[in-house]
């Protein structure tokens, strides 16, 4: 399992260098001067030049993208916003912790309160219990959060006075914004939990278990939840990976200074190593979050940590098995 | 099971150290939370809401150091921080500021300077010539460039006086002189903090840097030693709110007590007697305008009939709703040379439109123009609608539209793929040139604003000839001839003149303060007794 993970942290290292690549040519490709636009409307052509210089965009593009990263790999330097000449490392440590922990706690909440209505819409199924909350995710999923965001800001923050309408840093702060993010993340765990759970209580050993006796309860949390928790997982690293990046619309609603918001007027003013700095850091917390979603399944079903096993994997080998538990190979 | 555990523990580390970064950053950051309350007042913070301006700014803070930033929703916050040489008085006659004693023009490229003694910079150091001298030739080659570019050297002769030396005569350098872009700086902190000075900007004016947040506010705190009047407020905090909507609503459950609002919003303000609305003029208009590279509107029966066919005024009225003036001239009347109340109303009529389109050979085949408009949400309402005006005479408009970046590098760059389009301008400083300058002089042709693409001898050499003059008459003289130029020939078709309107707090008064540059002088703000 170990020697799995570390296989997997090292496969970032070629994935965060083609992912820079792309993007980096993507935004140099896209029309739009970094040096005028860094410089503002009212620049004189001859400044303009001047700028392209010192910012090194007279080089070839090639060139470009290995200067930024030998300066990344060698002293960890992501260099400084063409506009501001803010230290790009500086404003992502002010931004990006804003946005992980909106996206962490909307998905979190989408799930604390998606799965179990999830569950118990499925063992209910065709009740209108069921078709109320299937009518509820449908809802969830179909208006966009800025939408919500609007709405709940003029309900709750307006009209009722209840709730700050913008900020991050108080718990009455943060529901809003965790709410109208959160919404469709719950809508679509509590379709997939539904969805997976009738998958599985309608197998025999479901049946079985419950012909032995065991309650109800203990059948569908302690068995049938299990057995269908997979697509669940999947489905909350998935949104989690969305979040990250996509919240630009929410941040801007409720005043969360964010990294959406941060890439989004850096890729506006093309400014190649904000952007760069952006998705470097937006991929890494995606390629970690698949790896922690892939180890849950380890986690959760044996069968997947039995192939860990069968590929030789460091923890589970009979070398180790048989240091310490004197389990002899057959 | 051990197994599993040391797994799940492995696991939450990783979390935990992701998320370690929020809550250490988050108490790193000296915030300004303010709670609402139904009085208005803001409480929970060090000064009571009567101490407090809030601002709510249209736009992200790009920095505090002019060298970088220019834009004037920053430079609301740096004019607090910095002061300048220079100042327009209520009669829009250009004297010296508060930190300078004298100042008098010796020749044609030279202007000499003498500094109040004793002034100090908030971080206790005095201001001295070197200061001036630092501030001004650091801005050669940068974003101020269009301010100082002119000046070729500064000589300091003492402690205190200096000569600013421009490589030739222009009359329109003074009135650079009073943005706050060229604002004077302290040398010793800008080269001690170096990269971090944006973090740490040390001034002589009557406000100095506290926090920035960044993405959220800037807070600055009267400096109680400033040589001057002191200004009401105790704190002022500007917050980046790009967001038509959010602002409104910020203003509305007293996050801020002053904000910019879009002419939807007004109407949730005006007949609310907890607000006021306060209309300031700006240097800014939209235009139509039309590409000198373009053979199609080569012909000037085309451009009059193009011109013909747009009805300005009703435009403005359903664009703005009323909340902006129809425009005459290319130059806000707001601005010194402005001939806008000479110059007529572009003149609907469509039918003599139609009649010059025939004349021009346009009867039989239909024009076809490529017409450009970016997406901000007034440049596409009045590009729209110009389409459709210009359809009714039977001209097809194909449009191409994107982000303003996307724009100027695809279309105003290249100059040659484009027949017509909708820009937007707002002179930076009361002076004419800087806008005349760089919208139809050849040599900035382009994405940096000259997107009419102007290739016209005479009309460089009259832009020169305006530009180097120190004589109000001449260049009054010259910049009428161009005004009249562009409105014969209709390069520019001016629709409508901005017209900002803040929403403020009724027991706020901010009409001292209102600038029609846009980089308002909030320390003049006061309370209404």
């Amino acid at each position: 399992m170990i020697k799995y993970v570390l296989r997997r942290i090292l496969f970032l290292v070629p994935t965060l260098l083609l992912v820079s690549f792309c993007v980096y040519a993507i935004v140099h490709a896209a029309p739009g001067d970094p040096a005028q636009l860094a410089l503002g409307e009212g620049a004189t052509q001859a400044a303009v030049e001047v700028k392209r210089i010192e910012l090194g965009l007279d080089k070839p593009f090639i060139y470009q993208y290995f200067a930024w990263l030998k300066n990344v790999v060698f002293h960890f330097d992501f260099g400084s916003s063409y506009r501001s000449e803010i230290s790009v490392a500086y404003q992502i440590r002010s931004y990006f912790p804003n946005t992980l922990k909106l996206a962490g706690l909307s998905v979190f909440f989408g799930a604390l309160i998606g799965i179990p209505i999830g569950i118990l819409a499925s063992v209910k199924q065709s009740s209108w219990f069921d078709n109320f909350v299937m009518s509820i995710a449908m809802i969830g999923m179909s208006v966009p959060a800025f939408v919500l965001a609007l709405v709940m800001i003029l309900i709750f923050s307006v009209k009722l006075r209840w709730l700050p309408s913008s900020g991050f840093s108080t718990v009455s702060e943060m529901l809003l914004p965790i709410t109208a993010l959160g919404m469709q993340p719950m809508a679509i765990c509590a379709r997939m939990t539904r969805s997976s759970m009738l998958e599985v209580i309608r197998q025999d050993y479901i049946r079985t278990i419950r012909a032995k006796g065991q309650s109800e309860l203990k059948v569908i949390v302690h068995h049938a939840f299990k057995n269908a928790l997979m697509p669940i997982l999947t489905t909350i690293g998935l949104q989690f990976g969305a979040l990250i990046g996509g919240a630009f619309v929410t941040e801007t609603i409720f005043l969360i200074p964010g990294l959406g918001r941060l890439l989004v007027t850096a890729v506006t003013n093309r400014d190649y190593p904000l952007v760069l700095g952006g998705v470097v850091c937006v991929a890494t917390v995606v390629a970690i979050t698949n790896l922690l979603i892939d180890v849950a399944y380890a986690l959760v079903d044996p069968r997947v940590q039995a192939q860990f096993k069968n590929a030789g994997g460091g923890a589970f080998s009979w070398p180790t098995l048989i240091k310490r538990q004197g389990i002899k190979p057959k | 099971m051990r197994r599993k555990i040391s797994v799940l523990m492995l696991a939450l580390t990783i979390i935990a150290g992701l998320t370690a970064g929020c809550s250490s950053q988050s108490q790193d950051h000296t915030e300004v939370s303010q709670a609402s309350s139904e009085s208005g007042v803001t409480v929970g913070n060090e000064v009571s809401g009567k101490e407090l301006l809030s601002v709510a700014l249209s736009s992200n803070i790009g920095g505090l150091d002019p060298k970088t930033t220019v834009d004037r929703y920053s430079a609301n916050v740096y004019g607090c921080i910095y002061e300048t040489l220079l100042v327009y008085d209520s009669a829009g006659n250009i004297i010296p500021n508060t930190i300078v004693e004298s100042y008098e023009q010796t020749d044609d490229i030279t202007y000499q300077f003498k500094l109040k003694q004793g002034i100090q910079f908030h971080n206790g150091e005095v201001l001295k010539a070197g200061d001036v001298k630092f501030s001004l030739e650091r801005g050669i080659n940068t974003s101020m460039n269009y301010l100082v570019g002119d000046i070729d050297h500064v000589v300091v002769l003492d402690d205190y006086e200096f000569n600013i030396v421009l490589k030739s005569s222009n009359g329109a350098f003074p009135a650079g002189l009073t943005t706050p872009q060229t604002g004077i700086l302290n040398e010793k902190a800008v080269n001690e903090k170096g990269e971090a000075y944006q973090m740490h900007p040390v001034g002589t004016g009557p406000y100095k840097f506290r926090t920035w947040e960044q993405g959220v506010s800037v807070t600055l705190e009267r400096d109680d030693n400033y040589h001057d009047t002191l200004p009401y407020f105790k704190e002022i905090v500007f917050y980046e709110i790009a967001d038509d909507t959010t602002r409104a609503n910020q203003l509305e459950v007293n996050k801020v007590n002053t904000a910019i609002l879009a002419s939807t919003d007004i109407v949730r303000f005006q007949d609310n007697d907890d607000y006021q609305v306060v209309s300031a003029d700006t240097f800014g208009l939209i235009y139509f305008g039309m590409n000198y590279n373009s053979e199609k509107v080569a012909d000037v029966k085309v451009r009059q009939a193009i011109a013909y066919a747009i009805d300005a005024e009703a435009i403005t009225k359903a664009a703005y709703f009323g909340y902006a003036d129809t425009a005459t001239s290319i130059l806000s009347p707001n601005l010194t040379y402005s001939d806008a109340d000479k110059i007529p109303i572009n003149e609907y009529n469509p039918e003599k439109a139609k009649e010059l389109l025939t004349a021009a050979g346009y009867d039989d085949k239909k024009l076809q123009l490529t017409l450009v408009i970016d997406t901000r949400s007034d440049v596409t309402s009045v590009g729209t609608m110009i389409k459709a005006l210009l359809n009714d005479v039977g001209i097809d408009c194909e449009v191409v539209t994107g982000d303003k970046t996307s724009m100027s590098g695809s279309y105003y760059a290249a100059g040659t793929n484009y027949d017509i389009f909708v820009g937007t301008w707002y002179c930076a400083t009361p002076d004419v040139n800087s806008q005349i300058f760089t919208t139809f002089h050849s040599s900035n042709n382009g994405a940096t604003g000259g997107y009419v693409w102007m290739h016209n001898d005479e009309i460089d050499a009259l832009i020169e000839r305006a530009r180097k003059s120190a004589d109000s008459a001449e260049r009054q003289k010259l910049y009428s001839e161009l005004q009249m130029f562009v409105f014969d020939n209709k390069w520019w078709v001016p629709i409508s003149y901005y017209i900002d309107n803040w929403g403020v707090s009724s027991d706020i008064d901010i009409n001292a303060c209102l600038d029609a540059a846009g980089t308002h002088k909030w320390w003049k703000a006061t309370v209404r007794n």
